[in-house]
């Protein structure tokens, strides 16, 4: 049974998809339009399906025929869209505390600290959040989003628009992360690094599951007709 | 005599300010964000002061709040007294009066905060409570201080309604508003002239300071 | 960032400053008699009723307050429990009103007075020939009357127009005001060119300076009556009675007829 089975209709697109994430990484390949930020926003809980089910980490998050849906705020999901949101009022440090408010100060402090190390970013600490460029910002919009530990990390083509050096060091510092990741990308060259299951969406439909080289194989058509 | 006007004014004006901020902000949030079906009816019933005349408005609240209707009745056993020509009454008809001028500039406010910002904020586990309080207001603060702005001043200038539903009792309802048409009906135009330049100045004062403390907190945010 | 704090404590002023504001320590604090009677007095009054509260309180030693509105509103106000204890109204109709719907004491209208209606104009209106019959040329643009729907006054005008046929010639030139303080208003400011308005409101001196005026004939039009009614049940009741009788002393009678109010025999 495929942890993630869904229908969804908008306006004269339908997005019909059903996989599961069993690998660490599993990348969400294809062209554009094909369907891929919908189907993160819908794993996220930010969007409800017309149909569909969802089990992440073996609890199941979201069962149309039973009208279950779990909040965004209960999937332990950990999204960082292409337009990194940080809220524009609050400094880094604060942005980055948003999701462990539950946590004892000092401790709340510590793991700000040890998330925005992670990535590189500890120097930008009590900047205000408006003041960073784009390379700073994805590296605080994923510090905030690891923050509160979630299991799964959803990333809608995090790095496009950086620099070669920039893209680069985030995504070293992503492939060493020990968490489940889900990747959308559409751009063939980031995807050979990753240890991933290459999931193909195209036109709202799943076409190829498995491992990068076999799955782009198949779409060689698909792919060069994109280039071109 | 102008004292107690003008004291009456003000107090009715910060009175109606305050409670429309507080039931405003709640009103207006559930508006900029609920996908309920009946939202367009909540939107188009909480404009329809503006459309209303307020002398007509304000015979309607007469009419509610008498002794010919259950309502009426039923407030005045628990007060003790008619809640208009009260203080109170006017407190009523003035928040009825102003609730559009509180409510839309609020929900625009709310409806301009990027969604983005709203769905990280629920990713991250904070309720619809934290939202408003952490999100919302402080990224539309701007549209706060237009609210507060808007309605205060509206109050002061509240004629038709106070004047309907206060009876012009003075010291009790008499606004400046109201003492200024008395004054001019009076023939008394240096004292007209003495209570407008009064009244024009509250609304000035409020509204700079309104204004002032905005720009002193810097540009509004992104 | 100390926005969240910022907002906790505007909420937390507010808080605290509510109730404060409730309390009307302050005007009543204000070096000011308690008011024993309450007048609702038609807006024809406003001119004259002053002076006259005021010896009335240094005769009796009752404190009176008037509040002058059109006498319809006034009317509609008592009717929904308005706290007044004696109405003046402009007319018999609306304290008619009042008695119908079982607010007050009497079972028909006191008269109190009778109004005068006249024709009134500024000096430097450029009106030369203030009658009537001038009404229907086109020297006069503009004729302020007061609503002829609801207000006595306006009635009367609109009565006399129709007596000498010279309604529909006058109708469009008509500047309807809501009530015969509003009319002496248009008149006195120019906005309408003559009106129609209370000898009441001619009498007084501004409008003596500024302009003149010619008596309407009364044969014209059907008296305006003005009736009083006394709120049944209100606290000032006893007082209400007392004023009215004070209208009455040949004294006062004789300052009411010398500003264009007769009275009534």
């Amino acid at each position: 049974m495929p942890d993630i089975s869904i229908r969804h209709r908008q306006g004269r697109f339908t997005l019909e998809a059903g996989f599961s994430v069993p690998n660490r990484w599993t990348v969400l390949f294809g062209p554009s339009g094909a369907g891929k930020t919908t189907l993160l926003r819908v794993i996220a809980g930010l969007t409800t399906p017309d149909s569909g089910r969802i089990q992440l980490g073996g609890k199941t998050v979201l069962d149309t025929d039973r009208n279950l849906s779990v909040p965004p705020g209960r999937r332990s999901i950990g999204l960082v869209s292409q337009q990194p949101a940080l809220f524009p009022h609050l400094s880094v440090r604060q942005n980055v505390a948003f999701g462990i408010r539950h946590l004892e100060s000092n401790r709340r402090s510590a793991r700000v600290l040890e998330m925005l190390h992670l990535f590189g970013a500890e120097s930008l600490a009590d900047q205000p959040a408006t003041q960073l460029s784009g390379g700073e910002r994805k590296r605080v919009a994923l510090a905030r989003a690891l923050a509160p530990a979630p299991q799964f990390l959803l990333l809608d083509e995090p790095l496009a628009g950086l620099d070669d050096a920039s893209a680069q060091d985030i995504l070293s510092r992503l492939l060493g992360l020990d968490i489940r990741v889900l990747y959308v990308s559409h751009d063939l060259a980031e995807i050979w690094r990753m240890p991933a299951e290459v999931v193909f969406l195209d036109a709202g439909r799943v076409t190829a599951i498995g491992p990068p080289q076999e799955v782009l194989a198949s779409h060689r058509e698909r792919l060069l007709a994109q280039l071109r | 005599m102008d004292l107690q006007a003008l004291w009456l004014t003000l107090r009715l004006a910060v009175t109606t300010t305050v409670i429309l901020l507080v039931l405003g902000i709640p009103l207006s949030y559930w508006i900029a964000s609920t996908r309920a079906p009946w939202r367009p009816l909540v939107e188009a019933v909480t404009t329809l002061p503006i459309l209303l005349p307020p002398t007509v408005l304000g015979f309607y609240l007469l009419v509610l709040l008498g002794p010919h209707t259950g309502f009426g009745r039923i407030v005045t056993r628990l007060l003790g007294h008619p809640l208009a020509f009260s203080f109170s009454g006017l407190v009523l008809g003035s928040v009825i009066y102003s609730l559009p001028f509180a409510v839309q500039p609020l929900a625009a406010g709310f409806r301009s905060v990027d969604t983005a910002l709203i769905e990280q904020a629920r990713l991250l586990g904070a309720g619809p409570l934290r939202t408003l309080i952490s999100i919302f207001l402080p990224l539309s603060r701007h549209s706060v201080v237009a609210a507060a702005a808007l309605c205060f001043t509206h109050t002061v200038g509240e004629f038709g309604v106070v004047l309907m539903i206060g009876g012009d009792i003075p010291g009790a309802t008499r606004t400046l508003s109201i003492a200024i048409y008395d004054q001019v009906q009076d023939f008394s135009y240096t004292a007209a002239n003495r209570t407008s330049l009064v009244l024009l100045s509250v609304s000035l004062i409020a509204l700079l300071l309104l204004y002032a403390r905005r720009n002193r907190n810097g540009a509004p945010s992104a | 960032m100390c926005d969240l704090r910022l907002h906790r404590s505007v909420f937390a002023a507010c808080f605290t400053l509510l109730p404060l504001l409730s309390v009307p320590c302050f005007s009543q604090a204000a070096a000011q008699p308690e008011t024993s009677l309450h007048i609702a007095a038609a807006a024809d009054l406003q001119p004259l009723l002053p002076p006259l509260l005021a010896q009335f309180e240094a005769q009796t030693g009752i404190h009176a307050e008037a509040s002058y509105q059109s006498s319809a509103t006034l009317a509609t106000q008592i009717i929904q429990g308005a706290p007044f204890d004696l109405f003046l109204a402009a007319d018999l109709s609306f304290p008619q009103r009042v008695i119908d719907a079982g607010r007050a004491e009497q079972t028909s209208p006191l008269p109190y007075a009778r109004g005068t209606l006249v024709l009134w104009t500024r000096n430097d209106s450029g009106v030369s020939d203030l009658s009537l019959d001038a009404l229907s040329t086109p020297a006069i643009k503009s004729v302020g009357i007061a609503n002829p729907e609801h207000a006595p006054y306006g009635r009367a005008a609109q009565a006399v127009l129709q007596h000498v046929n010279l309604f529909s010639a006058v109708q469009p030139k008509l500047k309807v005001a809501e009530n015969i303080a509003q009319a002496a208003q248009y008149a006195e400011s120019g906005n309408a060119q003559v009106g129609f308005i209370s000898l009441t409101s001619a009498s007084t001196p501004r409008l003596k300076a500024d302009g003149h005026f010619v008596r309407v004939p009364a044969g014209d039009y059907p008296p305006i009556l003005q009736g009083a009614v006394v709120i049944r049940g209100s606290a000032g009741a006893a007082a209400a009675h007392r004023f009215l009788n004070f209208l009455h002393t040949s004294d006062v009678e004789q300052k009411l007829a010398a500003q264009g109010l007769e009275p009534i025999h």
